[in-house]
């Protein structure tokens, strides 16, 4: 365990450093290192691109995979389902919807996020959005016995919540609609560097709650009477997964646009790697994976950089042969 | 906490439904455990066991009535609770991918406050009397059902609640391990003073081990000792027993008329399976074949094939013996 934690972390710098050093420029390591460790002047020609740009993108990179990562893993373990993810059970679009509504209510750029009004603005409307969204499928959960049905439920949940966000942008016009349409396509620049060390903060909490009640997680995946008869508090349970969730996408979604596929996959990733399914490891390991997943796409990205591609559709693409990978080589994904 | 005494009065188990509520089983259930006991309960499908182990272990909310512990209303304790007092095994369970055996032991142990490893003697002294020492480290999807389900016997026997109510454990498992998860529970209730409660199907099997017999009927609850459910003709009165229906099938007309000579067992049998294939062997014609039972140096069974008083065919398997007449019939 502490091997494998040493391991990832080295791993995570390396993958860091390179992200730090790829963009409109190339900054070479040693300047990196001299930059993060505090012992770079001010008047240095790198230091604004270091201070303004790289370490805002790199932070918001960290920030957006453990976050989507985490949520991944947790509603796979609530719903008990390997499908389920923020991004399936349709809670991403919920927040979409969400803030849709206050960009094009409220009036502002969205992109500049300058003031504190529009950062809990943007943040609160995409928790609330979320944490409806996800009471709406607890609800269906409740009453649809079987998890492929809360499944589709998500996925209906959420086409309506896209085809609402459809029509807004047809009644609005101009930079609103662009802003928001930016928003969508998912980003790592918008987010400044404090924004960022707030949500690290936030999901560092998260995971140390999580890690507090990593058993609950691992007594939840055999069975409600079973975990019940162990003494997991079912309202207790819900809640703090329910919590934590919607705080999560949330927080990332408001800040990084509704960003697809990585929930769902990193936890796969990490299960298979690391042979796991004990939460107090999976919580650590799949919070990397996220985080991996997410510097790989800032590099691609910065890589192909003529080419303007939005960060969802880098996701969606190194997504897809990781995901069908895993499906054909893995037979035994969950169950 | 070694002793409960555990109690229902009037106790209503069911489902609410929209309009109506439909009570399994149908009647008040009354007992008491006041001392340690190994206690099967028994009833057809649909009686309402797993209704009532459900009720009893906290988990459903009864209808009506009340069951105290010690005194005390047991559906006021906390969830927390009811987990250190009474210990229940569903008659499903799922493999969870990417979990090993030792680990599934312990699922549930809080690693934030306590080291895995602390528990090592504990899950292999528990793993032996299962037998399962040697899965120790093999993944819960590797286990075929019967491991899984001494593996999930093993995970509630570790937690040494006072009560122990178990849904169906010996479903999946072959007749020897039934007989040693039956000692094994017999075991916990003499010499570590648990309570065992547990539904299941094989009324001869379990006749001889437990203490006590709840019966569940559509129209009664029966709690009594195993003699005097059987002296009392319950089991078949309810159905929970019945008389085999006779080897013999008489499907297809007989042909042909073979005499058979043997004694014992392979006899009997040998004579089934002619009357199966539509092979006469009782008849007053005069016999076309006779085939004679014998046992062979080895102690194998084979079958001399005669024909007037010549031995036509020897046969080491009545599949090919049957055959061979149908043929020539």
């Amino acid at each position: 365990m502490i091997r494998n934690f040493i391991i990832l972390t080295v791993i995570l710098l390396c993958l860091a450093l390179l992200d730090f050093s790829l963009g409109s420029i190339y900054i070479p390591f040693h300047e990196i290192i001299k930059f993060l460790t505090f012992q770079m002047s001010s008047q240095h020609e790198f230091y604004e691109i270091l201070n303004q740009l790289r370490l805002s993108r790199v932070l918001s990179a960290m920030a957006s995979g453990i976050c989507l990562s985490l949520s991944g893993l947790l509603m796979q373990n609530y719903f008990r389902n390997p499908l389920a993810g923020p991004y399936v059970l349709g809670i991403t679009s919920g927040a979409g919807l969400a803030v849709a509504i206050f960009i094009m209510a409220s009036n502002v750029l969205y992109p500049s996020i300058s003031t504190w009004f529009v950062f809990a603005g943007v943040s609160g409307s995409a928790i609330f959005g979320s944490l409806s969204f996800m009471i709406i499928i607890f609800l269906v959960s409740l009453r649809l016995q079987h998890s492929t049905s809360v499944l589709i439920a998500g996925i209906l949940l959420g086409t309506a919540a896209n085809a609402i966000i459809s029509f807004l942008q047809h009644i609005t016009s101009g930079l609103q609609l662009q802003a928001f349409i930016y928003w969508n396509m998912g980003s790592l620049y918008n987010a400044d560097s404090i924004t960022s060390i707030v949500i690290l903060i936030i999901s560092f909490i998260s995971i140390v709650i999580l890690l507090r009640f990593s058993h609950w997680l691992d007594l939840w995946l055999t069975g409600d009477e079973q975990a019940i008869n162990f003494g997991v508090s079912k309202t207790s349970f819900t809640l703090l997964i329910f919590t934590i969730t919607s705080v999560l996408i949330g927080l990332a979604t408001a800040f990084y646009g509704p960003i697809a596929f990585v929930g769902l996959i990193s936890p796969h990733i990490a299960r298979m790697i690391f042979q796991t399914q004990l939460h107090f490891r999976l919580i650590i390991f799949s919070s990397f994976t996220g985080i991996y997943l997410m510097l790989i796409a800032d590099i691609l990205m910065q890589l192909m950089a003529h080419t303007n591609m939005p960060l969802n559709t880098i996701i969606s693409l190194l997504s897809l042969p990781i995901l069908s990978y895993l499906f054909i080589k893995k037979k035994e994904l969950w169950m | 906490m070694d002793v409960v005494h555990f109690t229902t009065h009037q106790l209503f188990c069911g489902y609410k439904l929209q309009n109506h509520i439909v009570y399994t089983p149908t009647v008040p259930i009354q007992l008491s455990i006041n001392k340690p006991m190994l206690i099967a309960i028994l009833g057809k499908n649909g009686t309402g066991k797993t209704t009532l182990l459900k009720t009893l272990a906290g988990l459903h909310n009864p209808i009506s009535g009340e069951i105290k512990l010690n005194q005390k209303n047991f559906n006021k304790f906390s969830t927390k609770q009811k987990s250190q007092w009474v210990a229940y095994l569903p008659a499903h369970f799922t493999k969870i991918p990417y979990i090993r055996l030792n680990e599934y032991l312990l699922l549930g142990k809080n690693n934030f406050v306590s080291k895995f490893s602390s528990s090592n003697e504990n899950i292999n002294s528990v793993l032996e009397k299962v037998s399962l020492v040697h899965k120790k480290n093999t993944f819960l999807t590797q286990l075929s059902d019967g491991e899984m389900q001494r593996a999930a016997i093993a995970r509630i026997l570790i937690r040494q609640c006072p009560l122990m109510l178990l849904d169906e454990p010996l479903a999946h498992l072959d007749p020897k391990q039934q007989f040693r998860i039956l000692e094994l529970f017999k075991e916990y209730v003499t010499y570590y003073n648990k309570t065992i409660v547990f539904s299941s199907h094989l009324t001869d099997m379990i006749l001889s081990f437990v203490h006590k017999i709840w019966l569940l009927t559509d129209t009664d609850f029966i709690d009594k000792i195993p003699e005097q459910i059987i002296i009392d003709r319950e089991l078949e009165n309810n159905e929970l027993k019945i008389d085999l229906p006779s080897w013999k099938q008489k499907n297809e007309p007989y042909v042909g008329c073979i005499r058979i000579i043997g004694d014992g067992i392979a006899y009997k049998y040998t004579k089934y399976a002619f009357h199966r294939f539509g092979l006469n062997t009782d008849c007053n014609q005069t016999t076309t074949f006779s085939v004679i039972i014998e046992q062979t140096p080895q102690y194998h069974i084979r079958w001399l094939l005669k024909k007037e008083q010549t031995v036509i065919q020897e046969f080491t398997n009545l599949e090919q013996l049957i055959n061979f007449l149908i043929n020539k019939l």
